[in-house]
């Protein structure tokens, strides 16, 4: 690598978003530099964060399925479980990953310096590579993407033995008897099932009024009665106000109302969320801004104060999420390139919430953000029950609902919760894209017998009764 | 029940098409009279059809995954396998659902009659209630609906114990140890995997080169890679001829291009297709008319050559799916209800093959674009490329997506792999709303998901997508 030149283009962290951003701005022309201090591109998503905890959901599913194979007439004893042999299948999907997308890297003459970054000035960084070499890096634009890290909990320090944060819960190097899961939150739901179906017996203590609990309630009380039985014991609207490490276990205080109590787990699972991860980058020197929250400050274009810095992903804003950071990515390295024709505000951002037993997933505007926001919607609700596909395969507890403009007839939101219910949700954003009516969608053919139907159906509940449901529609 | 009054609607046939016409039609104020030989409506697709095999496909899904599940450390014995209960589950679920239909049709004021209808003239049907009661009954509007039928090869007889059609195949009373089944269309693919998974040794005479003929190619590979062992013989450009049963066992003589040879079985499931159910009816007495195939003959709102009769489904053409002709029902009904714009006109029906891994498409396919001379680009995503795939070992998967050349818009689509037919609702609603390549790669997609691989295919009509480098871009470094 020749470090004395001046970069065309310099993008800091190589998860999906800098990655994709990398990618498409080689497609268009440019010489990127993309630095990262893994060996691969893919970031928090593909090292600790989606793709292990999304493998681990679906190999581990199966011991549900088994379960449920028991009504239709197939006996399973309980399976034997391999955990090296799990961690080991996930680690190769990891690792087959990673050197997929470094290898998509070199076959796009990416320049990977594998390092960490941090600005001297608008128009230098200075990067420490992994074998600890400093060296200075000029360069013409910059897209910042270094994303998310944990958030810790006031009370206790994370020592990656008893007290874990994600990272350390998805290595899955020990399953421990007990368990007590802080938060309640996605990964709360998603770890919390796998922990239970490899024998420990889990508990979990959320601030809030229940599981995921900014989601529309009629989604996540499905949700929640479907996984509940995963968990020793659920405690909402609880506070942990006490840590401590006691002979080999961890002592932890916990208080609901005036009723406080102490118990003790082998581990102690942290899972309140995460934060913007700038502290490495040294924004003063180039003088980019934060919000008070920490997010770095762009505008529609995801562009900085700065010119020729951009930032996308978590570090700019939620949601989270992987799909948002690439996209955003993507579009950062078309607005440099001068190729920007679209503007990215308010997209339906899908999020699918899974467990071993069954998925959540929702998109655009919901009905809590509808209520927010004092948008006139009316929504159409069609329970599972009447899908002969959710009943034919004992999968007849869910709940296909959308939102639309009370004024307009269009879709602007949706949300499913059921077996599989994730696999619905990329059909709900497409149509929320396209501007689709409760028409257009009732009249486009959905194959029989799918989960699908139960999206055309709700959309005929738009005006009136679906073929398959009788129920009134509600208005907001 | 009042036999004598002219009703205003009569709707002949209570399957997926018929139910959807009748309740629709309610729904809209009409009367509605629904007339079925089955205790309630449902029809072929519910009683003997889809929702009965897939039922039993599941099962098969879910047996084949929990047996792969041992390469990623969870390894699960055989199970016990409780065929009752099997049944019982199939069986209940067709119960249920059927109930829930004839709780909807008296919920709607449907007046529903159980027998079979034909027609004496253009104004007047027989009701022949098959207990003895027979009695006519004037209409103002009708709109058949009465389907399919298993369709026979002339010289075999289904017997319904050595030799039989799908229905006794999913009546799934016994597994016998070796099936030979007549077709490699999706009914005779499907019930093979069924048989199959349950330990009988199936094999498959086709006429044609291959599985599922008409099927885009690129699918078919997909699901012939992954089912290697699944049958033990396969047939292609053969007859099954000279069938007879001899001590128990049926003895066949297929006919193929190494001659012919003579195998036995234990049982020969005849899966050929299906026919359109228009015999019974006496079109003729109405003055109906149909083409050389049986299908009657329909316009777009679904009007026979006489404008008070409709007719939809199966009857009306291919495709023979439920969802079709629910579409063509709800169609038809508006129709009859004066909705301003009614019309039956597609631009994609969606087809699932709901067998381990799936295959299934909608809209346009290659092979039509070339006879219709559209200009397409054709795109294509391997699964090998998607980290949802790659979890389980599912990357044996493809999508494919066929564009208009000029305007980038989405005309066709098709996907292979596990869980496939999740994608197909997806790809279906994009050419149904005329979405462009750049608009279905602009919609955010769940990460990790398949569907991530329907907007990756549409990034590639560009060039290159975020996991997929097509042409090597041009760099000066």
């Amino acid at each position: 690598m020749s470090k004395n030149e001046k970069k065309e283009l310099v993008v800091i962290g190589a998860g999906p978003g800098g990655y994709a951003a990398a990618f498409r701005a080689a497609d268009l022309g440019f010489n990127v530099t993309l630095i990262d201090p893994q060996a691969n591109p893919g970031g928090a998503c593909l090292f600790h964060g989606c793709i292990p905890a999304k493998t681990l959901l679906e190999l581990l599913s199966v011991t549900e399925e088994a379960k449920d194979a028991e009504q239709m007439g197939l006996y399973y004893d309980a399976p034997k479980i391999d955990a090296e042999k799990i961690i080991h299948w996930k680690d190769r999907v990891v690792n087959e990953l990673t050197e997929g997308i470094g290898l998509l890297a070199k076959e796009r003459n990416i320049e990977y310096v594998r390092g960490t970054a941090s600005f001297l000035s608008e128009n230098e960084l200075e990067v420490r590579s992994e074998n600890r070499d400093t060296f200075h890096l000029e360069f013409e634009k910059v897209i910042i993407a270094t994303g998310s890290a944990p958030r810790e909990h006031s009370q206790a320090k994370i020592d990656h033995t008893r007290i874990l944060d994600s990272t350390d819960a998805l290595t899955l190097k020990n399953i421990p008897k007990s368990m007590l899961i802080i938060g309640g939150g996605f990964l709360g739901a998603e770890l919390g099932s796998v922990y239970a179906t490899l024998g420990t017996k889990v508990s979990l203590a959320e601030e809030g009024s229940g599981l995921i609990s900014w989601v529309d309630e009629d989604l996540v009380k499905i949700f929640q009665k479907e996984n509940e039985d995963l968990f020793e014991e659920l405690h909402f609207k609880t506070q942990v106000t006490k840590i401590v490490n006691k002979n080999n276990q961890v002592l932890v205080k916990l208080k609901k109302g005036n009723e406080e109590w102490e118990k003790e787990y082998d581990r102690i699972l942290i899972l309140l969320g995460r934060y913007p991860m700038t502290e490495t980058l040294n924004l003063d020197s180039a003088g980019i801004e934060k919000d008070e929250d920490g997010f770095i400050k762009v505008d529609q274009k995801q562009k900085t104060g700065r010119s020729n810095i951009y930032a996308i992903g978590d570090v700019t804003s939620e949601p989270m999420y992987a799909n948002k950071a690439t996209h955003e990515g993507r579009f950062a390295a078309e607005v440099i390139a001068g190729e920007d024709d679209h503007l990215l505000e308010s997209k339906p951002t899908p999020c699918v919430v899974a467990t071993t037993r069954t998925e959540m997933a929702w998109c655009g505007i919901t009905e809590v953000l509808a209520k927010e926001k004092d948008t006139e919607v009316k929504v159409t609700k069609f329970p599972w029950v009447a899908s002969g596909r959710a009943v034919a395969v004992g999968k007849a507890n869910g709940l296909t609902k959308l939102v639309f403009d009370s004024k307009s007839g269009k879709l602007i939101g949706g949300g499913v919760v059921g077996k599989k219910a994730g696999s619905l949700i990329s059909e709900i954003v497409l149509a929320i894209e396209m501007g689709a009516t409760a028409e257009d969608i009732s009249l486009s053919i959905h194959p029989h017998p799918t989960l699908s139907e139960t999206i055309m159906e709700a959309a005929e509940m738009f005006s009136g009764n679906s073929t398959h449901f009788e129920g009134k529609q509600k208005k907001v | 029940m009042a036999k004598q009054d002219k009703k205003q609607l009569v709707i002949i046939g209570a399957g997926p098409g018929g139910y959807a016409a009748a309740f629709r039609a309610a729904e809209l104020g009409l009367q509605v009279t629904l007339i079925d030989p089955e205790e309630n409506p449902g029809g072929v697709c519910l009683y003997r059809g889809c929702i009965p095999s897939k039922a039993l496909l599941h099962i098969t899904k879910m047996k084949q995954e929990i047996a792969s599940a041992d390469k990623w450390g969870l390894s699960f014995k055989e199970p016990r396998v409780d065929l009752d209960k099997m049944n019982g589950w199939k069986n209940k679920t067709v119960t249920k659902l059927t109930e829930g239909l004839g709780h909807l049709t008296s919920k709607r004021n449907i007046e529903y009659i159980r027998g079979k209808a034909s027609f004496s003239s253009e104004k007047e049907l027989v009701i022949d209630t098959g207990e003895g009661e027979v009695y006519s009954l004037e209409f103002e509007t009708v709109i058949l609906a009465t389907g399919s039928q298993v369709m026979e090869l002339p010289g075999i007889k289904i017997d319904h114990r050595y030799i039989i059609d799908s229905t006794d195949a999913l009546d799934l009373k016994d597994v016998p140890e070796s099936m030979l089944i007549i077709g490699g269309g999706y009914i005779g693919l499907e019930l093979g995997s069924v048989y199959a998974s349950l330990g009988c040794k199936v094999s498959v005479a086709e006429m044609t080169a291959g599985f599922l003929p008409g099927t885009d190619p690129d699918l078919v590979k997909i699901f012939e890679k992954e089912n290697k062992d699944l049958f033990e013989e396969v047939y292609f450009e053969t007859r099954a001829e000279e069938i007879s049963v001899e001590k128990e066992k049926v003895k066949v003589v297929l006919k193929g291009k190494e001659g012919d040879q003579q195998k036995v079985f234990d049982k020969v499931l005849v899966a050929v297709g299906r026919k359109p159910n228009s015999g019974s009816l006496n079109v003729e007495k109405a003055g109906i008319k149909t083409d050389r195939k049986g299908f009657i003959k329909v316009n777009a709102q679904r009007q026979t050559n006489l404008p008070s009769i409709y007719a939809i489904g199966d009857l009306a053409g291919q495709p023979f799916l439920a969802h079709k002709a629910t579409h063509e029902g709800r169609v038809a009904a508006e129709v009859i209800a004066g909705e301003a714009g009614a019309a039956y006109d597609p631009r994609s029906i969606p087809g699932i093959v709901f067998t381990y891994p799936e295959m299934a498409w909608c809209g346009l396919t290659e092979k039509q674009a070339k006879k219709q001379e559209i200009q397409i680009k054709v795109v294509k995503y391997p699964w090998t490329a998607s980290g949802k795939a790659a979890m389980k070992g599912s990357e044996n998967g493809l999508t494919k997506l066929i564009f208009s050349e000029e305007s980038g818009i989405l005309l066709g689509g098709a996907v292979a792999g596990k869980n496939a037919g999740s994608l197909i609702p997806e790809i279906s609603m994009a050419i149904e709303l005329g979405a462009t390549a750049q608009e279905i790669s602009l919609s955010i997609h769940p990460h990790p998901s398949l569907s991530e691989t329907i907007m990756e295919a549409a990034e590639l009509f560009y060039g290159a997508a975020t996991h997929v480098v097509t042409e090597k871009t041009e760099n000066p470094s």
